[in-house]
């Protein structure tokens, strides 16, 4: 995307006030995006996106300027004002960039130009035609499907010359179920960073099958009753709920600026014995995964939580200096048109070794929760609030009647001292975006079954 | 490449791969953003980055091609695959483009007061913000971010059929998120000004208001569970009305993801209810002369009395409902909505709180977006408040749940204050006491 040499003249023109640190991101993207409504194609896009963003640190000061002007005289001007509030001695007088090799682990067989968007389309048809066929009571389907090819170029002033190729494919359907006057919508994603062969692993006919039992199942729902109760989390699912009740308050966006609840606990115990918090970019092909991060450091297995001790934090460079801790890959943005920050790729609790089966039976009552629609949290705080879409009364040691309406209320850090049972049975969910400061990234998170002891459970009963 | 040189040869490459009429819509935007951290600068940000949206009709079906690049090499590329995805389409809805015809209205849209702007020291600002911030009561925790964001935007719309559009609009906003901790926890809120009053240049009027309505939420006290009366600040209730305005979309409605299908001209909300799409609004965060489609805006009163009155149309879904755009395209099937609001009432603040006697009034609501659903109607979120006791704000209250389905919503508003506002957003409302909320506590 850039000459090498045209690179080092930009990082120098972006030191040459004073800066300490600077970086430069390239990036060429090209997407493509398909939507089949009621089983036919009501919508198809293609995107070419292409610009650079320079970025300057001067101790904790972060300057940012992007561009999609290409040129030398558009990328020194971005340099420039990148750095315009900077105004020091010269701290960095020459760069020489050395190309650092990365080992892709997440291969692409099929590369998604590769197909037509005609041959993706009617893949997509069929697909639908499974939905509406699973049950007469089927009134609207809507399916998607996309690919992103982004080639990235992350260079700096300490002579980091990285570049990698994120390959991704997302299919996600929503179908809504009709019966008298009641009504009921269900979703499903997948998504991979890889090519249009994760498409040919999908199952579509059992898929479809699946997502409309269940919508179907919801049709006879009661309302939810209110109080506090045991909370069984289904396998992947109850991972949305610590991605967002307790991951983001480790991320060091947060963090760094004491605005979280974790902040000063490293090493202390903020969870129950039973949990073992994880966060991924290296899981191989997994959505949230990526070779390096967006500031061109190689993506970890970061340990968050181990058996109920806060052990780190997702750290990027920039908060990384206030909070004088190494950056762990965790540095995220959803395109050069955003500074990036600590974000989270793929995370999830670890394996117990309670059997599902038993988690269940050794719950007189409570809900189990099988599908999150999402939710909110405070991060200062911790209070979080969730709806579940599915959820179902656990009555006498057994899952009964599906029930509606159900919220889930509490706090991320009181949530995770509760959990009494974990199972063998850990999974992950992808397919899913989140929407933070450096915009919107692909993210995977999950759980094994598990129980809250107790959480408040909002109804209409 | 120069960008007109760029749009030229684009046209001739679309006719010479047979495309039958092309569009493109094209953006110029430049931002800036500046924030202050512990009163020293943290983060600058400046921009600048063009988008091009090309639009190619084969047949009646229109397929479409973003690009940030502007190399002539592209060229091709760009055409040949917004042709292909406009043959990939077989949707019952026809896409049009349109000529130009009538009268493109001169409107006053929202900016910000250019000459105060001109010699404004926003790093001053800010630092006294956060500082003022901090002075205000020493139970201010944190002043987590204080920012300040300017934006111009320069978009030109043109077609084969002669359509040249263009035009231009400034923002400038800065914002303020800050924390307050006492022995009872912690609690956040933020404020925002958009400068296009003369007293949003003090930075008084930034803080003050984040800082009062912190302090006021601490010490909570926990909410009985309850269906009760609600009054939803203004802020609230626009919020509310921005997730629901989708319903109003003949695309939506079309899809069966709005219960609104078949009710023009019926009452589906109280009769105190008015809520209207102005595009020529004075000052208004989305008044602009053409939609989507490049069709003059219009004046609607989507509900009158409470009485549906119509639905939002672009081109294409006015053609499958044989009726008129109301200029509200997007360029797609979907609506655009401009500045849109319910109506004022006639009844003050303190009425509404008398009116509901006892009930809560709600002024902060969390993860709206993700808490609504729109083929139920059914919407619960996390939100924050106070007592309303014997008419009066009493006792604030520790972050709650609240849930009710806006179809009926809708028809449960029994009365509508006179403190329409827009906040900073192109969708507005009066504070509005609504009846049979249902209210849940963690």
């Amino acid at each position: 995307m850039l000459e090498k040499k045209l690179a080092e003249r930009v990082l120098l023109k972006a030191l040459d006030s004073g800066a300490d640190f600077a970086e430069i991101f390239a990036e060429k993207t090209r997407s493509s995006f398909l939507k089949v409504g009621d089983g036919k194609v009501d919508g198809a896009s293609a995107n070419l996106r292409l610009g650079v963003g320079v970025r300057v640190f001067k101790d904790d000061f972060c300057g940012y300027a992007y561009t999609n002007d290409l040129s030398e005289e558009g990328l020194l001007k971005a340099a420039m004002e990148a750095a315009i509030a900077i105004k020091s001695k010269k701290l960095i007088s020459s760069v020489s960039l050395v190309s650092q090799e990365i080992e892709n682990k997440h291969k692409c067989l099929i590369l998604p130009l590769s197909r037509t968007s005609a041959e993706k389309a009617d893949w997509l048809k069929q697909f639908s035609e499974y939905v509406y066929g699973a049950d007469a009571r089927v009134a609207r389907v809507d399916m998607s499907q996309s690919s992103k090819m982004q080639d990235i170029l992350v260079v700096n002033s300490e002579g980091l010359w990285v570049e990698d190729s994120r390959i991704r494919t997302r299919v996600g359907f929503s179908v809504k179920v009709e019966q008298d006057d009641k009504c009921f919508e269900n979703f499903w994603t997948k998504g991979s960073l890889q090519g249009l062969e994760m498409i040919d692993e999908i199952d579509a006919r059992s898929e479809a099958e699946q997502r409309v039992r269940e919508a179907v199942e919801m049709l006879k729902a009661e309302n939810c009753p209110a109080g506090k109760m045991p909370v069984v989390l289904a396998k992947e699912i109850g991972g949305v709920l610590f991605h967002e009740a307790c991951g983001h308050s480790l991320e060091a966006t947060a963090v760094a600026k004491n605005a979280s609840v974790f902040c000063n606990r490293l090493g202390q115990k903020i969870a129950s014995p039973f949990v073992t918090l994880i966060d991924d970019g290296t899981i191989p092909n997994q959505w949230g995964s990526t070779n390096v991060d967006d500031e061109g450091v190689k993506t970890q297995h970061n340990v968050l939580i181990e058996k109920g001790v806060l052990k780190g934090y997702l750290v990027d460079r920039f908060n990384g200096r206030r909070m004088n801790m190494l950056p762990t890959g965790s540095s995220r943005r959803e395109s050069y048109e955003f500074v990036p920050t600590s974000r989270m790729n793929n995370t999830y609790i670890v394996s117990g070794e309670s059997l599902p089966e038993d988690i269940i039976a050794a719950t007189p009552n409570g809900i189990f929760a099988a599908q999150i629609k999402g939710g909110s949290v405070n991060t200062e705080t911790g209070d979080f609030n969730f709806s579940v879409s599915r959820a179902y009364l656990i009555e006498n040691g057994k899952i009964t009647k599906p029930v509606k309406g159900a919220k889930l209320i509490g706090n991320g850090a009181d949530i995770l001292q509760k959990i009494d049972m974990v199972a063998n049975d850990s999974a992950i969910k992808s397919g899913g975006q989140c929407g933070s400061v450096s915009g919107w990234v692909p993210v995977s998170y999950g759980t094994p079954t598990l129980r809250v002891s107790e959480m408040a459970v909002g109804g209409q009963k | 490449m120069e960008i007109q040189s760029f749009i030229d040869l684009l046209f001739v490459e679309a006719r010479k791969q047979g495309a039958e009429q092309y569009q493109i819509k094209y953006a110029e935007t430049e931002r800036s953003e500046l924030q202050i951290f512990e009163q020293k600068v943290s983060k600058q940000v400046a921009a600048k980055v063009q988008k091009l949206n090309l639009a190619v009709k084969v047949g009646d079906k229109v397929g479409h091609f973003v690009s940030e690049c502007f190399e002539s090499s592209e060229i091709p590329f760009i055409v040949s695959e917004a042709i292909a995805n406009a043959k990939l389409l077989d949707c019952d809805e026809k896409f049009f483009f349109y000529d130009g015809q009538g009268e493109y209205k001169k409107l006053k849209p929202y900016a910000p007061l250019a000459d105060k702007l001109k010699d404004f020291d926003v790093v001053a600002y800010l630092k006294k913000a956060e500082k003022l911030a901090y002075d205000a009561d020493e139970r201010i925790k944190q002043v987590i971010a204080t920012a300040f964001h300017k934006k111009s935007n320069k978009l030109i719309m043109r077609n084969s059929l002669g359509l040249d559009l263009q035009e231009e609009n400034k923002s400038a906003s800065a914002y303020i998120f800050l924390s307050a901790q006492d022995e009872s926890g912690v609690k956040s809120f933020s404020h925002a000004v958009c400068f296009d009053k003369p007293e949003d240049f003090e930075p008084k009027n930034l803080v003050m208001p984040a800082v009062e309505q912190v302090l006021a939420h601490l010490s909570p006290t926990e909410i009985v569970p309850q269906k009760t009366a609600v009054v939803f600040e203004n802020k609230q209730f626009a919020g509310l009305l921005g997730e629901m305005a989708d319903i109003f979309d003949a695309y939506e409605v079309d899809c069966g993801k709005s219960q609104l299908k078949g009710k023009i001209g019926e009452q589906i909300a109280s009769s105190l209810v008015t809520i209207v799409d102005d595009p020529w609004l004075v000052g208004g965060f989305a008044t602009e002369a053409f939609d989507g489609d490049g069709v003059p805006t219009k004046y609607k009163e989507v509900v009158k009395g409470g009485v549906l009155q119509t639905f939002l149309y672009g081109l294409s879904m006015a053609d499958k409902h044989q009726c008129a755009s109301t200029g509200n395209g997007s360029g797609a099937q979907g609506a655009k909505i401009f500045n849109f609001y319910l109506k004022n009432g006639e009844t003050s603040f303190s009425e509404l709180l008398a009116l509901a006697e006892n009930g809560v009034f709600i002024d902060k609501i969390k993860g709206l977006g993700v808490g609504f659903n729109a083929v139920t109607g059914d919407v619960s979120a996390a939100a924050e408040g106070f007592v309303i006791e014997k008419g009066k704000v009493t006792k604030p209250l520790k972050q709650f749940t609240f849930s009710c389905n806006i179809y009926q919503l809708l028809k449960d508003i029994r009365a509508i204050g006179n403190d329409l506002e827009f906040y900073c957003s192109q969708v507005g409302s009066p504070s509005v006491l609504v009846d049979n909320v249902t209210i849940v506590n963690s």
